[in-house]
Order: C-alpha cells, then sequence, then structure tokens
C-alpha cells in the first residue's frame, strides 16, 4: 500500500454552527482550497469538507461539516452535532445581533456534543475594521467566561483561518493524549487508525458506533 | 465515521422516526406544514433503507409542486442528493444541471455534481467487471461443451 494523502492515523469530526451570512462556508473553503469564495450563496442543509493535518508528527484527517445558518433547515443541520470532536463556532464583527445570538448556538452545541467538545469562538470578517461592531476585548470575555478558545479571522485575507482550525484540532489532540478524551466513548467524534490510516482499504477500525459511523460498503448509497 | 463525501452520511432511525411522528400528527389535525413535511423528508432521503429515500423523494416532489412554495432550489438540491443515494444518477444530474442553470456558480452544487459523476463511473467500473465475470463464466461452460464433443 503507498503512502501518501490517504495515510492519516486519526480522523476527527468538526462542524461549523453561527448565523447565517457570517462565513462559514467562506472559512472552511479558505482553509481546504485557501483560496476566498466571493459571493457566496446561502448553504442548502449541510456541506462537507476534509483536510489532512499534522499535529505532532500524527497526520490528522479533518471531517468538517458546514452547517447552513438559516433557521429553516435547523432541524437537519441539528443532527450532525452528535459526535463532533470540535465546534468552530462563527460570527461576524461587523453585525452585533451574530454576536448576541452565540448564546444559543452554544446552548445547542453543548446540548448536542459530548462534554469533551472543543468549541473554538472565531470573529470572522476582521479584516473590515472600520465597520466593526463587536469588539475584540468582550468576544475575549464571553469566550474566558464560557471555557471556548477564541480568535479573530478573516476566511477573505485568510489571516488566522488555518490557526483556528489547528489549534482545535491540538487541543482534542491532547485531550486524546493526556486520556480525557476516551476513543472508546460512543460519539466521541475521534477515529484512531492504529496502522496509519491503512485500513482504508480493508479491515477498518471503528471505535464510533455513532450514525456517521456507516462505511460506504454498508450503507445502500 | 470515514468517508469521502456527503452522500455516505446517513441519519439515524430515532431521527426519521421524531420527525415521522410530527408529520403524522399534523396529518391527522389537517394539512401538514411545509416545514414539517420538509424536514421528515430530509431525513427519509438520508435513510440507509431505500424504500424511505423513495418516500422522501415523494414528499419532496409534492412540496416542489406547490405553487406557493418559496425555497424550491432547496428541494431540487435535496431532490438529487436522494435520487444519487438510490443511484438514479441520471435523474439527479437533471435535477444539479436545473439548480447550476439558474447558479452556475454555486459552488456546493457544483461539487455535488463531481460526486454524483464519480460515483457513476465507479458504478459503470463495477458494472463492466460483473459482465467481464458472466463472459469468463460463459467462456467456461461453451469450453466444456466444445471439450465434451471431443473424442
Amino acid at each position: 500500500m503507498s503512502a501518501g494523502p490517504y495515510n492519516y492515523s486519526y480522523i476527527f469530526k468538526y462542524i461549523i454552527i453561527g448565523d447565517m451570512g457570517v462565513g462559514k462556508s467562506c472559512l472552511l473553503h479558505q482553509f481546504t482550497e485557501k483560496k476566498f469564495m466571493a459571493d457566496c450563496p446561502h448553504t442548502i442543509g449541510v456541506e462537507f469538507g476534509t483536510r489532512i493535518i499534522e499535529v505532532a508528527g500524527q497526520k490528522i484527517k479533518l471531517q468538517i461539516w458546514d452547517t447552513a445558518g438559516q433557521e429553516r433547515f435547523r432541524a437537519v443541520t441539528r443532527s450532525y452535532y452528535r459526535g463532533a470532536a470540535g465546534a468552530l463556532m462563527v460570527y461576524d464583527v461587523t453585525r452585533r445581533s451574530t454576536y448576541n445570538h452565540l448564546s444559543s448556538w452554544l446552548t445547542d452545541a453543548r446540548n448536542l456534543t459530548n462534554p469533551n467538545t472543543v468549541i473554538f469562538l472565531i470573529g470572522n470578517k476582521g479584516d473590515l475594521d472600520a465597520q466593526r461592531d463587536v469588539t475584540y476585548e468582550e468576544a475575549q470575555q464571553f469566550a474566558e467566561e464560557n471555557g471556548l478558545m477564541f480568535v479573530e479571522a478573516s476566511a477573505k485575507t485568510g489571516e488566522n483561518v488555518e490557526e483556528a482550525f489547528l489549534e482545535t484540532a491540538k487541543k482534542i489532540y491532547q485531550n486524546i493524549q493526556d486520556g480525557s478524551l476516551d476513543l472508546n466513548a460512543a460519539e466521541s467524534g475521534v477515529q484512531h487508525k492504529p496502522n496509519g490510516g491503512q485500513a482504508g482499504a480493508g479491515g477498518r477500525a471503528t471505535l464510533n458506533n455513532s450514525s456517521a459511523g456507516q462505511t460506504r460498503e454498508n450503507c445502500s448509497c | 465515521m470515514d468517508m469521502d463525501d456527503f452522500l455516505g452520511w446517513t441519519s439515524s432511525s430515532d431521527d426519521i422516526r421524531k420527525h415521522e411522528e410530527a408529520y403524522n400528527k399534523e396529518l391527522m389535525s389537517g394539512p401538514v406544514s411545509s416545514s414539517t413535511q420538509f424536514n421528515y423528508a430530509c431525513f427519509l432521503i438520508q435513510s440507509k433503507y431505500p424504500g424511505d429515500v423513495r418516500r422522501g423523494i415523494s414528499l419532496l416532489e409534492e412540496l416542489y409542486q406547490n405553487p406557493d412554495e418559496s425555497g424550491k432550489r432547496d428541494y431540487v438540491y435535496f431532490l438529487a442528493v436522494g435520487n444519487a443515494r438510490l443511484k438514479d444518477y441520471n435523474q439527479a444530474l437533471q435535477y444539479i444541471n436545473g439548480l447550476l442553470a439558474v447558479e452556475r456558480s454555486n459552488k456546493q452544487v457544483q461539487e455535488l455534481k463531481v460526486i454524483i459523476e464519480k460515483r457513476m463511473r465507479g458504478e459503470a467500473v463495477k458494472g463492466a467487471a460483473v459482465a467481464g465475470g458472466v463472459l469468463v463464466g460463459l467462456g467456461a461452460i461453451v469450453g466444456l461443451g466444445i471439450a465434451s464433443q471431443l473424442p
């Protein structure tokens, strides 16, 4: 079996949540394609993206579910929260209402994920400083009070986008290393492939029995 | 949980049941709201059972035919997903191309098209392998027949 992009030892499941139009899909696109997507239409239901990263010498495949912000999709998008190891919660620094709704997004995230899920707060559109409606300091305080990691980023310039996704992965990896995240627990959002992802072609190690655990071989699709 | 694309995700039977109950409850007391029908349909088309997927498709078609409905774009997208999951790729592509005719640069729709075309090619390869296997089998039988006719 050849080495290469399919050779990874962990899979981490992420979700991206937050109000409509805060730039969730643009952040994902910037992270996976390193490009800014202007005039991005509203997401229908959910979008899916992957990228392989490296943390402490380990290759990790990030499996990212980017959810629609529109209320009409809420029932659908909520079903993707289950078994997320990381949640990126996004607001728009130029629109105060998107910041004010964070506590309801946080409640949802806490109720529907497990206690070890790493929640990372992202203030997007950081490049539009002249139109700023939420200060860095108050968001940082909100993050501290709620035990969240926090950064201001820009999907347009790419500033801090990489950092947000990578810091989340580092924290999850650290939780695995210190034993606070139990890989055998249902819906940990992490799958370990002890032989470096080569199981992908044969016997795969499934340590997770969430509904997302369905592989293509045994589902009807 | 390892998968390459969105079509590989399946909804849980608990979720389907929950939305089925909500749908049936509204059905008993009058017309079903479009949001309840839409939610139920979305979970059905992600089910691992083809019968559920087909039911989801017919509920979406019903919503699409309602002239008062906004959000037709969403229904068409999920109709494409449902048909792709039933491996009716030609029908799925018709829906996708319809969406792209209106929103040419929609990345999400373009990506779904790529996934469907990739799966279509995968099925074609599998089909060819099966057909090849049948030919080998036939060859063996014909060969046996010839062998048995030899003195």
